[in-house]
């Protein structure tokens, strides 16, 4: 019984210490590489800042630390510039194949690096880049396919779009943040993919976020679209309805009044539809509106209202008369938008 | 003509500094705030370029150190932001800055602002 606790108590402490060697080898290394990037790192800053500035053959860096740090100082320069110096730099990471690299790298077994890759390329983001991105679209890393996806959205061609809104598809559940970043990302610089997620083949779920993206970059092209999502579920009428609202279509006033008056709806799209109305600025809705102030729910008392104070004297009016004379509930909203 | 910038990476001082110098300034650099208010006030500059999220004291600070001191004179302020929310455009005018530059930015552009800057400071 002795004996085995003594071995037990040796391999521990044995364990112990390799485990606290393991560490200081970790700690030493990280310093190591601290102390040579803040060495080469002013170095390179300053080959970038000549190269961009005066043109000339690019740099050379020396070996593979002044190679990874020249890189990263680049990316760093890179995702501060735009204009011809941008270009400059990015005629540079080509010429010293740090693209390539990057593009090699995409087919590592690690996921890190596969990521580090993406992010590089993400950065870079010339068509030279398209051909490695566009096999990352089918990485197993959703973190990587997504990254690809985005970039190629942005730098892409028109025929990237389906491979790249299939992505969006795959991923809208399991990663919704990045899903909707490629849809941003299409509607930024390919619109009329946005008009194919918007309609009623694409999945729920990516449909509210491109209404969303549609709303908020403001693309008066996608209203028939939009209106037509009207007509859908809740959650995508209410994405639908602030979008239309964002970007004023006076020709959904009697659609979203509809949607107003739809009593089987959920509050979140009627309420959505009446803030649309008041940022349109459609003083005819005021009949419709007026009601909700006294609607049991009190989200919808409060976009009744708000709608309202947004619709010039007619609404400034309704909400006059909620105060004098309407139920307290109305009151109580209508005297809150008022101050 | 002395020109200050301020901003914490060096790769876009560097970047700033070379492209100021082609255009023949002369380039005082700060890599923090508390810095470019000391270079201010021992160096004189004509002009400056402030990165608006800076170590110490940030972008505005050092516009608000540099307004109220009398001896700094009033030379033109152009400054870097990661984005030009309204909030920030009315504080920055509101203390005296003259140019917004929101990154990503092409310091060609940012040369022909403060080139611009310094004209209509020195028209009026």
């Amino acid at each position: 019984m002795r004996t085995a606790l003594t071995i037990t108590d040796i391999a521990l402490a044995a364990l112990v210490c390799l485990l606290v060697l393991g560490l200081m080898e970790v700690r030493m290394l990280i310093r190591l590489r601290q102390r040579r990037q803040r060495r080469l790192w002013p170095e390179a800053s300053q080959v970038i800042a000549r190269y961009v500035t005066t043109g000339g053959p690019p740099p050379r860096p020396a070996g593979r630390a002044g190679r990874a740090i020249l890189r990263d100082a680049a990316m760093q320069a890179l995702y501060d510039l735009r204009g011809s110096e941008r270009d400059l730099l990015v005629g540079m990471m080509e010429e010293l194949s740090y693209l390539g690299d990057a593009a090699a790298a995409l087919r590592a077994r690690r996921r890190a690096v596969r990521r580090r890759a993406a992010e590089t390329l993400a950065i870079i983001a010339t068509p030279a880049a398209a051909p490695a991105l566009r096999a990352g679209l089918a990485d197993r890393d959703a973190l990587v396919r997504t990254s690809c996806a985005r970039t190629l959205a942005r730098a892409g061609t028109q025929d990237d779009v389906p491979a790249v809104v299939a992505v969006a598809q795959r991923d809208i559940l399991t990663a919704p943040g990045a899903a909707a970043a490629i849809v941003l990302a299409l509607g930024q610089s390919q619109q009329t993919a946005l008009s194919t997620l918007l309609s009623a083949q694409a999945p729920a779920r990516l449909r509210v976020v491109a209404a969303e993206v549609a709303g908020r970059l403001r693309l008066p092209e996608l209203t028939p679209e939009l209106r037509a999502c009207l007509h859908d579920g809740d959650e995508l009428a209410a994405a639908a309805a602030q979008g239309l609202g964002m970007i004023g279509d006076i020709q959904a006033a009697g659609e979203l009044r509809d949607v107003v008056r739809a009593s089987d709806r959920a509050a979140s799209a009627r309420a959505a539809a009446m803030t649309a109305l008041g940022s349109i600025g459609d003083a005819t809705s005021v009949p419709v509106l007026e009601p909700q102030l006294k609607a049991d729910d009190w989200t919808l008392r409060a976009a009744a209202a708000h709608g309202l104070a947004q619709l010039g004297e007619p609404g400034s009016w309704a909400l006059r008369r909620a105060v004098m004379w309407g139920p307290p509930e109305a009151r109580e909203q209508a005297e809150a938008v008022q101050q | 003509m002395k020109i200050l910038i301020a901003d914490d990476s060096p790769t876009i001082r560097r970047l700033v500094v070379a492209r100021l110098e082609a255009d023949g300034y002369e380039v005082v650099e700060a890599e923090d705030g508390q810095e470019a208010v000391a270079l201010a006030r021992s160096e004189h500059p004509d002009a400056y370029v402030l990165d608006k999220i800076m170590p110490k004291l940030d972008g505005f600070e050092v516009v608000q150190a540099l307004r109220e001191d009398p001896q700094l004179g009033a030379g033109p302020i152009v400054m870097l932001t990661d984005r030009s929310s309204e909030e920030d455009v009315l504080r920055g005018l509101e203390l005296g800055v003259e140019e917004y530059m929101p990154k990503p930015f092409s310091p060609h552009e940012l040369t022909a602002r403060l080139r611009r800057a310094l004209a209509r400071g020195s028209g009026s």
